[in-house]
């Protein structure tokens, strides 16, 4: 998504709309800062309310804590498990024909079709407690997948899948591939021509697909509450925290948490627009 | 001829490497979920669909999620005209602004609207009421599903050569007329497919309308919600059966998508 | 030799785009593979290359076998169309690539990068990126990079073309001097024949997948063996010639056929005149070189050291290509639609088909 970075220098040349553009200026930046920076603003307010000493008691409670590093920690995981393996499909994508393709490429994008809550679902029936799979996996190497970080972390895989292909694909197929030809006549190996050829090129879109899922995995909540189990400190994202704080009234924590959950993503966005929007003007 | 037909030992290895995972990934959950939904047999998934209320929130995710797709997708043609014609200062900030509802948490989104207009909340008498109701989800659902079609039209708006429109005022066009029978028709497509994303995006909102609906069954109930409340009531067919329903409606806008899909990906 | 080519056959799909190609090049040569588009000659280049399989057929290089050899092994220097630098490496790295590859210690490396941005002039312009250099250095450093490893064979892929007239001739001079220099065997693929004239040790010329002829510039010119080939490599002119007795008759006009060719008598052969040869005058018996027929004027053209003149001619009837020097033209003095005899001063006639 964020690879939309604005057009270089696209210069205002219309003389023709001096009422329309103001117009439309300001019902554009309107629409965005009602409908966003607001929003921001007012957990941020909402959240300091009760003044700093309040913000960190809410926030460093355990269970927030807790709650808050497992997001974090969970999401940089499937970060780097994602960079890489959608990387590889983008590459086998774009270089090579074999049976399944067609079908592949199609469903690429499903996890942007389907509702979350869908998602979660899916994986309670494919690895719940239930089915042969976690059976064997549980009682062969002790390890859980659902109602465990495996399960959100899966949960995560499959959502951010599509990210880093999309991101990565269009600049692989820019790529020249006579590059990559140039270097084999030169003696260079595939993966040696991997690495000094290819990957220099497509990092900052390997990099910023990456980031794109980490960020979207941090809030991402409809699979998690199905898939995780909701246990306090062991296997409750921050998301659920905030959402079970909200119906239990409690503002104070629900706040404080949504104001460090949304400073990380904050960051993290904004931090790759910034860097992009030098890359395209440079 | 970009690929290269005659695969080595290793690429089969890559290609073996990435089709287990995608599948595992992508194909089995599809599976699982067919399965688990008719596996009493296809009557009771019928009755659990067209139970009442399962209707009535279907009913419910149609009506907000073709309303946002409506608002964001006016807007967003404007929005996106804005970013890509004209320059002014920190127009990189705004184009930040677009991606975040992409990765604000929903749960979030909810909580602020509960934070500004519920019983406690900053705008508590307004004359319409937001909390647990329509039209706070509705503001919820165009929150989240706002991206999409701005994402999509930028790229297609920045490509398209101003000298089109210029040539058109020359002869004459009035701004409106540019606009409907030059630009639109060009970036006709980017808006389609970006009204398809925000709509799957809608479809599929979970945490934002739960917290700021308040989850009223018969009243303030999404399909998503209904899923979530069947399932705490241990009515898994029911889940299952909604679920499956949804999840048909996500592969039907798979493949319009897959029709509609900009040819950028190197075939 | 340096390079043999046996049989060589390509195909996609149905379409063969390398008909049974056989070819046989000299250590030290600069081959040129002259055709038009679409003639397969980028595609014979690349599978010398590794770059694309071959369906039959063998390649050896400096005596080797190396039909099943992938590009990394084949000591081939590769050159293409669009220079294809590592965008994100500078000049210098891009030359030393190869070397690196090869693991070639850092000082003999930059020893040779030195080296070779000398021979291509280049020399201060190491540290630039390819996106600040200009179309005719990238070139050049892209034939350092292929020449680096000292490869038996270079191989260039049309390379010329994105280039000004100018730079093309500089840039020309520069790779016909650094190949002899190197004495390295080497492979031009173009369409442009100008440029295969200029820089050839020998041309093969190539339609359609087949090797039609390969011969020494001028040999191909002015004696060659295909129709395509006559057609081809610079305007010419075709009459159908009856060959009978010791004369040449077409339609009515008779001429003295050459000597060497008494086994075409009684056979119908094409003839073929170079427009340098063709002679126009406002009366027969001005005429230098033996006479064809009539015909009028339809343009002329300057080009340079010569005026170019398109005539039509009335029996048989088909247009002619005329390029007559500034003085005889000045002499005769030729005029759009004047009417003229045409004679031709030598001709040559085409092996049947």
């Amino acid at each position: 998504m964020m690879q939309a970075a604005l057009p270089a220098k696209a210069a205002a040349r219309n003389p023709h709309l001096p009422f329309g553009k103001w117009g439309l200026r300001v019902s554009a930046l309107t629409y965005l800062i009602m409908m966003i920076a607001i929003p921001i603003i007012v957990i941020n307010i909402e959240g300091l309310r009760g003044g700093l000493d309040q913000f960190f008691a809410d926030f460093t409670r355990p269970a927030a804590l807790s709650a808050l590093w497992l997001s974090i920690w969970t999401a940089a995981v499937m970060a780097v498990i994602n960079i890489i393996m959608g990387t590889l499909t983008a590459y086998v994508l774009i270089h090579y024909r074999f049976p399944g393709k067609r079908l592949l490429d199609s469903m690429i994008d499903l996890p942007f079709a389907i509702p979350t809550l869908v998602t979660g679902i899916m994986l309670v029936l494919l690895y719940g407690p239930q089915t042969a799979v976690s059976g064997f996996l549980d009682r062969q190497l002790g390890i859980r997948i659902l109602f465990a970080p495996p399960g959100i972390i899966l949960a995560l895989l499959f959502l951010g899948y599509p990210l880093v292909i999309r991101s990565v694909q269009p600049v692989l197929a820019r790529l020249d591939t006579n590059q990559e030809e140039a270097a084999y006549t030169l003696g260079a190996s595939g993966w040696l021509t991997f690495r000094r050829v290819v990957l220099p090129v497509i990092f900052p879109a390997m990099l910023t697909g990456g980031l794109l899922s980490f960020a979207r995995a941090l809030g991402e909540f409809g699979s998690i509450v199905i898939v995780s189990g909701n246990i306090p400190m062991r296997s409750q994202t921050a998301a659920v925290y905030i959402f079970g704080q909200v119906e239990a009234g409690n503002m104070g924590a629900a706040s404080s948490v949504s104001v460090v959950l949304l400073l990380v993503s904050l960051v993290v966005t904004l931090g790759v627009d910034f860097a992009y929007r030098r890359k395209t003007y440079a | 001829m970009r690929e290269k037909p005659v695969n080595t030992f290793w690429a089969w290895v890559l290609i073996g490497i990435v089709l287990l995972y995608a599948g595992l990934l992508l194909i089995a959950p599809i599976v699982a979920v067919i399965g688990g939904a008719f596996e009493k047999g296809i009557q009771p998934f019928i009755e659990a669909i067209t139970a009442p209320d399962a209707l009535l929130s279907l009913r419910l995710t149609f009506l907000l999620a073709i309303s946002a797709a409506v608002i964001n997708t006016v807007l967003g043609i404007i929005v996106s005209w804005v970013l890509v014609r004209h320059q002014f200062p920190g127009k990189w900030f705004f184009n930040a602004l677009v991606d975040l509802p992409f990765v604000v948490s929903p749960v979030i989104v909810g909580y602020v609207m509960i934070v500004l207009f519920g019983r406690t909340g900053w705008f508590q008498n307004l004359p319409i009421q937001l909390a647990f109701s329509v039209p706070g989800m509705l503001i919820v659902t165009v929150f989240v599903s706002l991206p999409f079609v701005i994402r999509e039209v930028m790229p297609v708006l920045a490509s398209l050569r101003q000298e089109q429109e210029e040539a058109a005022y020359t002869l004459g066009a009035s701004p409106w007329t540019t606009f409907s029978r030059i630009v639109f028709p060009a970036i006709r497509h980017g808006i389609i497919y970006g009204v398809i994303l925000t709509l799957a995006r809608a479809l599929g909102e979970f945490g934002a309308v739960a917290v700021i609906g308040g989850a009223i069954e018969g009243a303030t109930e999404t399909a998503t919600v209904y899923i979530y409340r069947a399932l705490l009531d241990r009515n898994n067919i029911g889940a299952y059966s909604m679920a499956i329903v949804l999840g048909l409606i996500a592969v039907g806008i798979l493949v319009i998508m897959n029709r509609l899909r900009p040819n950028e990906r190197g075939h | 030799m340096s390079i043999l080519l046996q049989n060589v056959i390509k195909r996609y799909g149905t379409q063969t785009v390398v008909q049974d190609v056989s070819l046989e090049i000299e250590q030290g040569e600069l081959f040129v593979l002259l055709g038009p588009s679409g003639s397969g000659k980028s595609t014979l280049l690349r599978i010398i290359a590794g770059l694309t399989s071959l369906d039959s057929g063998t390649i050896y290089l400096n005596g080797r076998d190396v039909t099943n050899l992938p590009p990394q092994k084949r000591g081939t220097g590769f050159v293409f169309q669009n220079y294809s630098l590592f965008q994100h490496m500078t000049a210098a790295q891009n030359i030393a690539f190869g070397l690196e590859i090869q693991r070639v210690p850092r000082p003999e490396r930059e020893r040779r990068v030195a080296e070779l941005l000398e021979l291509i002039g280049l020399s201060d312009l190491g540290d630039r990126m390819p996106s600040q250099l200009s179309g005719g250095q990238q070139q050049r450093v892209a034939v350092a990079r292929a020449l680096a490893q000292q490869p038996d064979v270079l191989l260039l892929d049309e390379h010329f073309g994105a280039l000004d007239v100018k730079i093309r001739a500089q840039i020309r001079q520069n790779l016909r001097e650094i190949q002899q220099r190197l004495n390295v065997t080497a492979i031009l693929v173009t369409h442009d024949q100008e440029e295969a004239f200029e820089l050839a040790d020998r041309i093969g010329v190539i339609d359609g997948g087949r090797l039609l002829e390969v011969g020494k510039p001028d040999k191909l010119y002015r004696q060659p063996r295909e129709r395509f080939t006559a057609t081809f490599l610079g305007s010419t002119n075709l009459w159908k010639a009856e060959r009978n007795g010791k004369s040449l008759y077409i339609g009515d006009r008779q001429l003295p056929a050459p000597d060497e060719t008494d086994h075409l008598s009684g056979q119908t052969v094409d003839m073929m005149t170079r427009p340098e040869a063709i002679d126009l005058a406002h009366k027969p018996e001005d005429l230098r070189g033996h006479v064809l027929g009539q015909g009028q004027i339809e343009s002329i053209s300057f080009a340079g050291a010569m005026e170019r003149i398109v005539v039509r001619m009335y029996e048989p009837e088909q247009r002619i290509q005329v390029m007559m020097n500034l003085n005889r033209a000045r002499e005769v003095g030729i005029h759009p639609g004047d009417e003229v005899w045409i004679g031709a001063r030598d001709y040559y006639l085409l092996p049947l088909q």
